[in-house]
C-alpha cells in the first residue's frame, strides 16, 4: 500500500536575485515499510524536498504547487493545526548535523518527553519510562536521561534525535544526511538502527549524496538532478542498469560501487537553479546528448516500476 | 547605550594589557560595588546616623567625624542622604528595567520568529524610539507624565524596551534558524512552544548582560531627571536631586554637596557597566550590546 505519494511537487524559493527552482516537478512515492532514497549532488535540491513534505520549507521558499497525499489526504490542504499533529507523529524527520539539532540547554530525557507530550496525554512519569524505552531501542543506556547533548559523542547525539524521531512512532520517517557528520563505522551503526525500525513497519526516506550508502539498504532509489528526479526505480536494477547518463555518471563515480574499475567524474557543475537550462537539465554535462536534449524537457517514461526522464529512451521505453 | 563608551574606553586598553582576566577582575569588582550598595539600601535604617530628611546640626558643615559627607544647606547629614538616596535609585532604576524587559523581550521573541509584516512594524516603531538619546526622551516622557517616582520609574523603562527588543530580536533570528529549533518543529511543537521554551531560555546568558549594560545606563539616566527636578519630591533623599541642589554652592567651595552624591551615581553606574561587560566577556556574546 502506499503510504506517501509526492505528485509534481514545486518548490522555489524567492530570492532578491531571482526564482531558485530547488524542486521542480518532483514525483515519487513511498510504500508501507518500504525505504526510499533520493540521492543527488549537493545542492539540487533533496533537503528542500525534504523539508516541502513536512511543509517546513524556510521563507523564502514556498510550495508552489503538487500534492503531498498521506495515506489518501493531501497534506499542502491541511490547517496549521492538523499539519502540526502530523508533524512528529505521522512524519518525522532527522537532520545532517546532530550537533546542533538538540537544545543545547536541556537534558535529553526532558526533550524525549517533551517530544512525546506535544502530542500525548501521557504524565510525565510515564513518558519519562517511556524515553527510557527509546533510548534502549536505539541502544544507548537510560542513565542517558540525565545528559546534556554536549556530553554525548556525535553518534550518540544522532542516536537520541532518531529516539526522538521515532517516539510517536510515525508511519514515515525521513532522515536527511543523517550519517554525513560521522565516521564510517559511526555511520554503519546507525544505518542498521534505521534499518531496524524499517523492520517494525516504519517508512523510511533516506536523502544523501552517496549513491553507496543508498545502494546498501534502500528499497527504491529516486535520482535527482537540479531539481527533478532523472530516474527511480528498484534499488537493484537503478545500480545494475541504471538508464539516465546521469545515473551512469554518479555511479561510475562513486568508489564503493565500482569496485577496481576507475573512477570517472562528472565534468562540469551542476547548473544554477535560478536560470536552469532549457531542456534537458543535464544535457550540458551529457556526453551522449542528442539535439532535441537542449531545446525540449524529456517527459518522464515509466516502465515496470521504473522511470527514466531522458530522450535516450523516448523510442524504447513506454 | 552610547555613554557606556566610557566603560569601554576604561576596560578595552586593559584587556591589551592584563588579557581576558580583565573580564574576571571587572566582574568581581563590579558586584562587589553593586553589593555594597545593596547593603547600604537595605540595611540603611542601621547605616545612617541621622534622618536624611531633617536638620541634623549647623549647614554647610564640611566632612567630619560626626557628618562624613559633610551638611547641606538645610543642615541635613549627607552621609545618611547618600545611605537613603541608594533605596530610591535602586527601586526606580530596577523597577524600569523590569518593566523595559517584560515589554521589550516578549516583543522582540515574537517580532524575530514571526517576521513579515509585523516584524517589520514593531522594528520602525522600536527603532524610532531607539534613534532619541535616552536621557532626552525620558525628560520629555517624565516631563509629560509629571514629576514623580512611579512616573519617573514608567519614563525609564519605555526608553530602554528598544534596548531589549533590538537584541532579542536579533538573537531570535540567528537561533530560530538553528536546527534543533527546525528539528522540534518537525516533531510538531507549536510556535508558542518553540519561542518560550526553546528560544527564550537560550537567551539567558543575553538578558543577564543586557540588564546589567542598561541598568548602569539607566542609573546615569535616573540621575539625570532628578537633577533636572523631573523625578522626586524633596525632602526625599536622591542623589541626582542632591547634586542638582548641591552645584550653585560649588563656587562657595562646598565641593561635598556635589562630589559624594555625584560620585555614588558614577559609582553605581560602573558597577553595574562592569557586571555586564564582565559577563559579556565570560559568555563570549559578541556583536551590538
Ligand atoms: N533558504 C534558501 N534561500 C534561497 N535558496 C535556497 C535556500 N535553501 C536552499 N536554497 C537553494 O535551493 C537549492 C537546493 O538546496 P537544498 O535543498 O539544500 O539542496 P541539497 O539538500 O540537495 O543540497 C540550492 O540551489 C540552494 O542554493
Ligand atoms: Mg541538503
Amino acid at each position: 500500500m502506499t503510504l506517501l505519494r509526492v505528485e509534481n511537487l514545486k518548490v522555489h524559493y524567492y530570492t532578491l536575485s531571482g526564482i531558485v527552482r530547488a524542486v521542480d516537478g518532483v514525483s515519487l512515492s513511498i510504500e508501507k515499510g518500504e525505504w526510499l532514497s533520493v540521492v543527488g549532488e549537493s545542492g539540487c535540491g533533496k533537503s528542500t524536498l525534504a523539508y516541502a513534505i513536512l511543509r517546513l520549507v524556510p521563507p523564502p521558499g514556498r510550495i508552489v504547487s503538487g500534492r503531498i497525499l498521506l495515506d489518501g489526504t493531501d497534506l499542502l490542504r491541511l490547517g496549521g493545526e492538523e499539519m502540526r499533529r502530523v508533524r512528529g507523529s505521522r512524519i518525522s524527520m532527522v537532520f545532517q548535523d546532530p550537533m546542533t539539532s538538540l537544545d543545547p540547554l536541556r537534558k535529553i530525557g526532558d526533550q524525549i518527553v517533551e517530544a512525546i507530550v506535544e502530542h500525548e496525554e501521557l504524565d510525565v512519569r510515564e513518558a519519562r519510562k517511556r524515553a527510557e524505552e527509546l533510548l534502549a531501542s536505539v541502544g544507548l543506556t537510560s542513565d542517558m536521561v540525565n545528559r546534556y547533548p554536549h556530553q554525548l559523542s556525535g553518534g550518540q547525539r544522532q542516536r537520541v534525535t532518531i529516539a526522538i524521531a521515532m517516539s510517536l512512532n510515525p508511519s514515515l520517517l525521513i532522515a536527511d544526511e543523517p550519517t554525513t557528520a560521522l565516521d564510517v563505522i559511526v555511520q554503519d551503526r546507525i544505518m542498521d538502527l534505521i534499518e531496524g525500525f524499517k523492520a517494525e513497519g516504519t517508512s523510511i526516506m533516506l536523502v544523501t549524496h552517496d549513491l553507496a550508502l543508498a545502494a546498501e539498504r534502500s528499497d527504491k532509489i529516486a535520482i535527482m538532478y537540479a531539481g527533478k528526479i532523472v530516474e527511480y526505480g528498484p534499488v537493484d536494477e537503478v545500480i545494475d542498469s541504471p538508464m539516465h547518463p546521469y545515473s551512469k555518471a554518479l555511479l561510475e563515480s562513486t568508489p564503493r560501487l565500482r569496485g577496481p574499475k576507475r573512477l570517472r567524474y562528472i565534468p562540469g557543475y551542476p547548473p544554477d537553479l535560478r536560470r536552469p537550462p532549457p531542456g534537458c537539465r543535464f544535457h550540458p554535462r551529457c556526453e551522449k546528448a542528442l539535439k532535441i536534449c537542449s531545446q525540449k524537457e524529456p517527459e518522464p517514461r515509466y516502465l515496470n516500476g521504473r522511470m527514466v526522464a531522458c530522450w535516450l529512451y523516448s523510442g524504447e521505453v513506454g | 547605550m552610547v555613554r557606556l563608551e566610557i566603560v569601554k574606553k576604561i576596560y578595552e586598553p586593559l584587556i591589551g594589557i592584563f588579557g581576558v582576566r580583565v573580564g574576571r577582575g571587572m566582574l568581581i569588582t563590579g558586584m562587589l560595588i553593586v553589593l555594597a550598595v545593596v547593603i547600604m539600601a537595605v540595611f540603611a535604617p542601621l547605616i545612617a546616623p541621622y534622618n536624611p530628611t531633617i536638620s541634623a546640626g549647623k549647614p554647610f558643615q564640611p566632612p567630619t567625624k560626626e557628618h562624613l559627607f559633610g551638611t547641606n544647606r538645610l543642615g541635613q547629614d549627607m552621609f545618611s542622604r547618600i545611605v537613603y538616596g541608594s533605596r530610591i535609585i535602586l527601586l526606580v532604576v530596577i523597577s524600569a528595567t523590569l518593566i523595559s524587559m517584560s515589554v521589550g523581550i516578549p516583543l522582540g521573541l515574537i517580532s524575530g520568529y514571526v517576521g513579515g509584516k509585523l516584524d517589520r512594524a514593531f522594528s520602525m516603531v522600536m527603532d524610532s524610539i531607539y534613534a532619541f538619546p535616552s536621557l532626552v526622551l525620558a525628560i520629555a516622557i517624565a516631563a509629560m507624565l509629571g514629576p514623580n517616582i512611579t512616573n519617573t520609574a514608567l519614563a525609564i523603562s519605555i526608553v530602554y524596551i528598544p534596548t531589549y527588543f533590538r537584541m532579542i530580536r536579533g538573537q531570535t533570528l540567528s537561533l530560530k534558524e538553528q536546527l534543533f529549533v527546525e528539528a522540534a518543529r518537525a516533531l510538531g511543537a507549536r510556535d508558542r512552544e518553540i519561542m518560550f521554551r526553546y528560544i527564550l531560555p537560550n537567551l539567558a546568558p543575553t538578558i543577564v548582560v543586557v540588564f546589567s549594560l542598561s541598568v548602569a545606563d539607566a542609573i546615569l539616566t535616573e540621575a539625570g531627571l532628578s537633577f533636572l527636578g523631573l523625578s522626586v519630591v524633596p525632602p526625599t533623599p536622591d542623589w541626582g536631586y542632591d547634586l542638582r541642589v548641591g552645584q550653585p554652592f560649588l563656587l562657595n567651595g562646598y565641593w561635598w554637596l556635589v562630589f559624594f552624591p555625584g560620585l555614588m551615581v558614577m559609582l553605581l553606574a560602573m558597577g553595574f557597566a562592569f557586571i555586564g561587560e564582565g559577563l559579556g566577556e565570560r559568555f563570549a556574546l559578541g556583536g551590538e550590546r
